[in-house]
This record gives C-alpha cells, structure tokens and sequence, in this order.
C-alpha cells in the first residue's frame, strides 16, 4: 500500500519526492523494482526482468498483482469521498453536544474516520483483492460509480456517520490526530496520514 | 390509539406493540449497510443512460467505438457497485471498541518507543502481528517501521526471522 500510494504521488509532484527529472516511466519502474525486491525478500525468490516486460508487476503471484489494483482504487475511493466531504461543508452532522463550527476541521474529521472506517473493513474482512473486480471497470465508469456512491452515502449520510464514529470512538473534529507526534501518537488509524508522514519523513516518529 | 398496519408490524395488542418496539426486531429492521440502501434496478437504469450518452459522445468525437456492454455485463458491473457500497456499513460494528484499543496500544507501542534498540521493536511487532486479527494493519505498520530502519538491518531480520508472514 505504501508503494502503491507513493507511486501515485511521485508521478504528480516527483521534484517532491526525490524524483526531480524523471519521468513518469520511470518512477513506475523503480516502484516496480521496489515491489519485485519486496517479494524476493519475501519468498527468497529471484524475480528475472523479463518478467517485469510482459506484466506489470509479478504476474505469477496471483493476489499481488489483484492486491495493487484494489489498493490504487481504495486510494482514489478515500481521496473522491475526502474531496466530497469538504466540498459539501458538511457542518449539520456535527453532534448538538460538541461546539464546533468550523466546516472545514469538521469536512477533515468526517474524511479522516470514513478512510479509517473502511480501512477497517478491508483490513479485518475483505481484503484489498475484493475491490479489484470493480477496479478493472475503465476510469470514467470507476469515476460514474464513485458519483453514485456518494449521492448513496449522502443520502444517508446521520446512520452513516453514527457508524463510521464507532471505529474511532473519542475521535471529534476538535482533536481528530492523524499523525505521529512526537508527544503522542494517532488517535485514529488512517494508513494514508501515516504513509503520507513516511514518504515525507525518514522517521516517522521524529515529526 | 394509532393503529400498526397488520401483517408488516403485528397486531395492534399490547404484546404486537411489545414485540414491535422489541431491540431484536428493531435491529432487524436496521440497515446494515449502503449496498442495502441502492435500489438496482433504477441505478442499473441510469448506468445504461449513462455508457449511452458516453458511447454517442465517443461517437460524435470521432472514437473508435467501444465494445457494446451486454445486459449481463450491467448486472455484473451493478453488483460490483453494490458489493462496494457494502463495504460502508451503517450500524456501529460489534467489536469497534476492541479493534480501536488494540491498534492504538500497537501504535503506541511501536511510535513511543524512542529507544536505539530496535530488536525490542522488531519483538513487539512479531508478537503484535501475530495475535493482531487485522494482517494488513501489521503490514502497513511494518512498511513505516521499515522507512525507520536501515536496509541492512532490515534485511538480515528479515533474513531470520521473516516478519513477512504478517503479508499474509
């Protein structure tokens, strides 16, 4: 997952991410390389290049290649209800007991759960390799569902909320802490923030 | 006296109400998740307007035109859709509260350890990884762990002790 994330943004803002001039081959690539030493390590199997010609990663490790492709979605999946999220200003869900009105921390805390949320549901149920089937679909077809699936969630957006706070029970707008500090650590689990602390830090607990 | 409609809420008696407001039956009448809230056949309606006007855009732009989609193909890709949507749950999981505290105590035993002993580390991770029911947690965890230690090192625990097993 991390990779897979880092992939997609060296290939937007490579000068960011230690690939200044490289083009966007490349940083696939080396990504790939990355992975292909990632399951030598694992399986102490030495995967030949020309492999890596005819397939886009590890063609014969069935589940890795099925696991990328769901992953790239879930990414894009978190970032579409992220961005819907803070487009819509959601400050009516708030909860009456909390004095928050601040549209925009409560957007990003509405985000950061969701992601959290269905991370869950991934991690301890499914698996990234179930959202491959819908993956496969070509992107403006991916894009129409993901429209389709936030009408749905808008639509019931107050048992949708209520659900998604029980996996982070605690967690408000006003203290929503994605991130490792170096005085204390996540209150809430969102593998984005803390994947996007790696890329961005050689330790993650120094920030 | 308001009346229930018979048949789909019980009978009106005080035991038909009982049971009517009874948790059990309230929980059944909840909805578990999104994909409970898509109504098929009208999002399958919209999806064919949909890859229709996509296909006569294609059309009008010149494009070569796209493999036409059966109505089996729409079926398949509505339910793909509603599997996802499934994903989305709409009642407070069960075990919420054991999964939150187990993953903060990993993180909190894994981040605020400051100490240059990174076997002690690697041992917490091991044992957290293994008893953690949620695999892809440790993987992710691992991964960041990995970006705070050197390949070398990394590369000869590996060797030995394979934290890899928790990819699995």
């Amino acid at each position: 997952m991390h990779q897979v994330v880092y992939e997609e943004i060296a290939v937007k803002y490579p000068k960011a991410c230690g690939m200044a001039g490289v083009c966007e081959q490349t940083i696939r690539q080396r990504v790939n390389e990355d992975l292909r030493r990632l399951v030598a390590v694992k399986t102490n199997v030495e995967i030949g290049r020309d492999a890596l010609r005819c397939h886009k990663v590890f063609p014969y490790l069935d589940d890795l290649l099925t696991t990328q492709r769901g992953v790239l979605f879930f990414v894009h999946l978190c970032a579409h209800i992220a961005t819907c999220f803070r487009n819509e200003k959601l400050s009516f869900v708030q909860p009456p007991e909390e004095q928050w009105d601040k549209s925009d921390s409560n957007s990003n805390w509405l985000a950061i759960i969701t992601h959290s949320s269905i991370f869950w549901e991934y991690a301890a149920h499914d698996g990234f390799g179930s959202l491959s089937t819908i993956a496969g679909l070509g992107a403006p077809i991916k894009q129409w569902f993901l429209n389709q699936l936030w009408a749905t969630v808008f639509f019931n957006l107050t048992p949708f909320v209520n659900a998604i706070r029980a996996h982070s029970p605690g967690v408000r707008a006003n203290n929503v802490q994605p991130y490792m500090r170096s005085e204390s650590p996540p209150n809430v689990l969102s593998p984005l923030h803390l994947i996007s602390q790696s890329i961005k830090h050689d330790y993650v607990y120094s920030f | 006296m308001q009346r229930l409609n018979e048949g789909q809420h019980g009978t009106p008696t005080t035991v038909g109400k009982l049971l009517h407001a009874h948790p059990k039956f309230i929980e059944e009448k909840q909805i578990k998740h999104l994909g409970e809230c898509v109504d098929t056949s009208t999002l399958k309606a919209k999806y064919k307007a949909f890859i229709a006007d996509s296909q006569r855009d294609e059309k009008a732009a010149g494009k070569k035109k796209a493999k036409a989609l059966t109505e089996k193909d729409f079926v398949d890709h509505v339910s793909r859709f509603v599997h996802l949507a499934g994903l989305l749950k709409m009642v407070p999981p069960a075990d919420a509260e054991s999964y939150a505290e187990g993953w903060r105590m990993t993180l909190r035993l894994m981040f605020s350890h400051d100490s240059k002993d990174k076997s002690y580390v690697h041992s917490l991770l091991l044992i957290t990884g293994l008893s953690n029911p949620c695999p892809l947690v440790s993987d992710h965890l691992f991964i960041a762990f990995w970006r705070s230690t050197s390949q070398v090192e990394i590369t000869n625990r590996l060797r030995y002790n394979s934290p890899f097993a928790f990819l699995h």
